[in-house]
């Protein structure tokens, strides 16, 4: 089974394809970070103008917290899409380019082929929230101190600096079990195609339908939303609401981690069944 | 003669005692004796903590250290973010004191005469203050203050066995605005729209400790690029 999955992350890293994520998060935090490292100051000046009618307001709360916060919600929209082109194309990709008949013959169960792909695909949507760590809390610290983080939730939340880093840690925890689900669920439209395009499409428009869905509050869908799991998808935001609701946290994760097994065994149900043709 | 006597005697006694007794107190005097305390201290700094308590916002208490130099240069220094409440400052309030101003005496208590403070220029960012001054200390207890425009506040000061008057707490409430910040990116605030743009209470607590009075301070400390 190592060896399987060893096999699978060089065959995943042999691809042009899965840096593209790599690249990308990195593009994209390195222009915000820029950003905000020039009119960062400027702009949340303007956006807490209503404080400074009774405040005097101190220090700063552009630094390397606040604007790894920003990242984060910038790019969480993002990300799924990143990890659905590589998770989508891991076994649609075989079939896509003939490699599948080839691989079956030699003396491999399904099941721990598909395992092993379903791994390393997770492993892939894992690391691409750890370098999106690195690149918005590591990197960022090349242009900014750390610091006060100012959020809003319900409330707008000061956080000390020293009460911040266990945060992100969990958001970002939080954030690679969500990723996850993405990523099985492209996993699972993969595994029922024969070409990588379709289970990238499929799945960001289910997460597309579920999103509208989870943010829609009317009538039937606040009924469905339970159910959906986009609803816990922005979920890692709870760890900067003061106080954290663990039970809301708790059980967000606990569905997200029915979804990812529940997808690995529908998307290894479809394998085992699928006749391969290619 | 005796009878005379008696009758002169009930005279003056009803005299002396049918007026209140502060009409006979001067305001302007005591405002005077308050500032001119106030104006031994020249220069202080001090640690001071800050807790503030506003309904929407969230921030843990805050220590820092506060440095003023007359007649008005003020900084605050901490690490990290600080909200250091605009009024109610002990340098702020001596600021619009000194002021041109009409102070009426209008009753006392057991411990504080209560003047009202009316401002007499058109610039003034207060309509009328009532001020409650310590009859003992001739420092001032509590203010209760009605701005242009921008509601009320009240202040409230204690203080130590320091032989200036300068406060050990001061506690500031006031009206706020709820805000409406207008991002998505820097979180998910869910403003009620009901409570949107209304005025609400917020209360600051601040405790001061460590004073060093009257002592050298650089103007340096004021230059607002130097990094806390």
């Amino acid at each position: 089974m190592g060896t399987l999955i060893r096999l699978e992350f060089q065959k995943l890293f042999r691809r042009g394809m899965t840096y593209i994520g790599f690249i990308a998060i990195l593009l994209i935090v390195l222009i915000i970070q820029i950003g905000m490292f020039v009119e960062g100051q400027k702009l949340l000046d303007f956006l807490i103008k209503s404080l400074s009618d009774v405040f005097l307001l101190e220090g700063k709360l552009i630094n390397n917290y606040t604007v790894s916060y920003i990242i984060l919600n910038s790019l969480w929209i993002h990300i799924p899409i990143l990890v659905a082109i590589v998770a989508g194309d891991m076994v649609s990709g075989e079939a896509g380019r003939g490699t599948f008949r080839l691989l079956l013959v030699r003396p491999v169960s399904r099941t721990k082929l598909l395992t092993a792909k379903y791994i390393a695909a997770q492993a892939y949507a894992a690391m691409l929230v750890v370098f999106l760590m690195i690149m918005s809390l590591g990197v960022g610290r090349l242009f900014f101190d750390n610091g006060d983080m100012i959020v809003l939730m319900n409330t707008i939340n000061i956080f000390d600096e020293s009460d911040v880093m266990w945060r992100f840690l969990a958001a970002f925890a939080y954030g690679a079990i969500s990723m996850w689900v993405v990523s099985g669920l492209a996993f699972t439209f993969s595994s029922i195609a024969s070409n990588s395009l379709g289970p990238v499409v499929g799945s960001m428009s289910v997460l597309i339908v579920f999103t509208i869905m989870s943010n829609f509050s009317i009538g039937i869908f606040n009924v469905i939303k339970p159910f959906l799991f986009t609803t816990y998808l922005n979920g890692w935001q709870l760890f900067f609401d003061d106080p954290v609701e663990w039970d809301k946290v708790i059980g967000a994760t606990l569905i997200m981690m029915f979804h990812i097994t529940a997808l690995y065994f529908l998307s290894l149900w479809i394998f085992t069944k699928k006749d391969i043709t290619t | 003669m005796i009878r005379k006597s008696f009758f002169l005697f009930i005279f003056s006694f009803v005299l002396t005692t049918s007026f209140p007794v502060y009409a006979q107190v001067n305001a302007e005097e005591i405002l005077a004796t308050v500032l001119k305390r106030s104006a031994e201290v020249k220069s202080f700094e001090a640690d001071v903590s800050i807790d503030v308590d506003v309904d929407f916002i969230r921030i843990p208490v805050k220590k820092g250290r506060v440095f003023y130099k007359a007649p008005e240069k003020f900084r605050f220094r901490a690490t990290g973010f600080v909200l250091v409440p605009k009024k109610g400052m002990n340098f702020s309030v001596m600021e619009m004191l000194n002021k041109k101003n009409t102070a009426i005496y209008v009753g006392a208590d057991d411990i504080n005469h209560m003047l009202k403070i009316v401002p007499m220029t058109d610039e003034s960012e207060f309509v009328i203050a009532s001020v409650w001054v310590d009859k003992a200390k001739k420092r001032i207890n509590k203010m209760d203050v009605t701005t242009n425009g921008q509601g009320n506040y009240i202040m409230e000061f204690t203080y130590g066995t320091m032989q200036y008057d300068l406060p050990e707490t001061t506690k500031v409430t006031f009206d706020i605005q709820q805000v409406d910040i207008p991002l998505k990116f820097i979180g998910n605030l869910k403003v009620d729209q009901k409570k949107a743009g209304e005025r609400s209470k917020g209360s600051v607590s601040l405790v001061y400790s460590n004073y060093k009075v009257n002592g050298e301070i650089p103007d340096t400390v004021f230059d607002e690029t130097i990094e806390n």
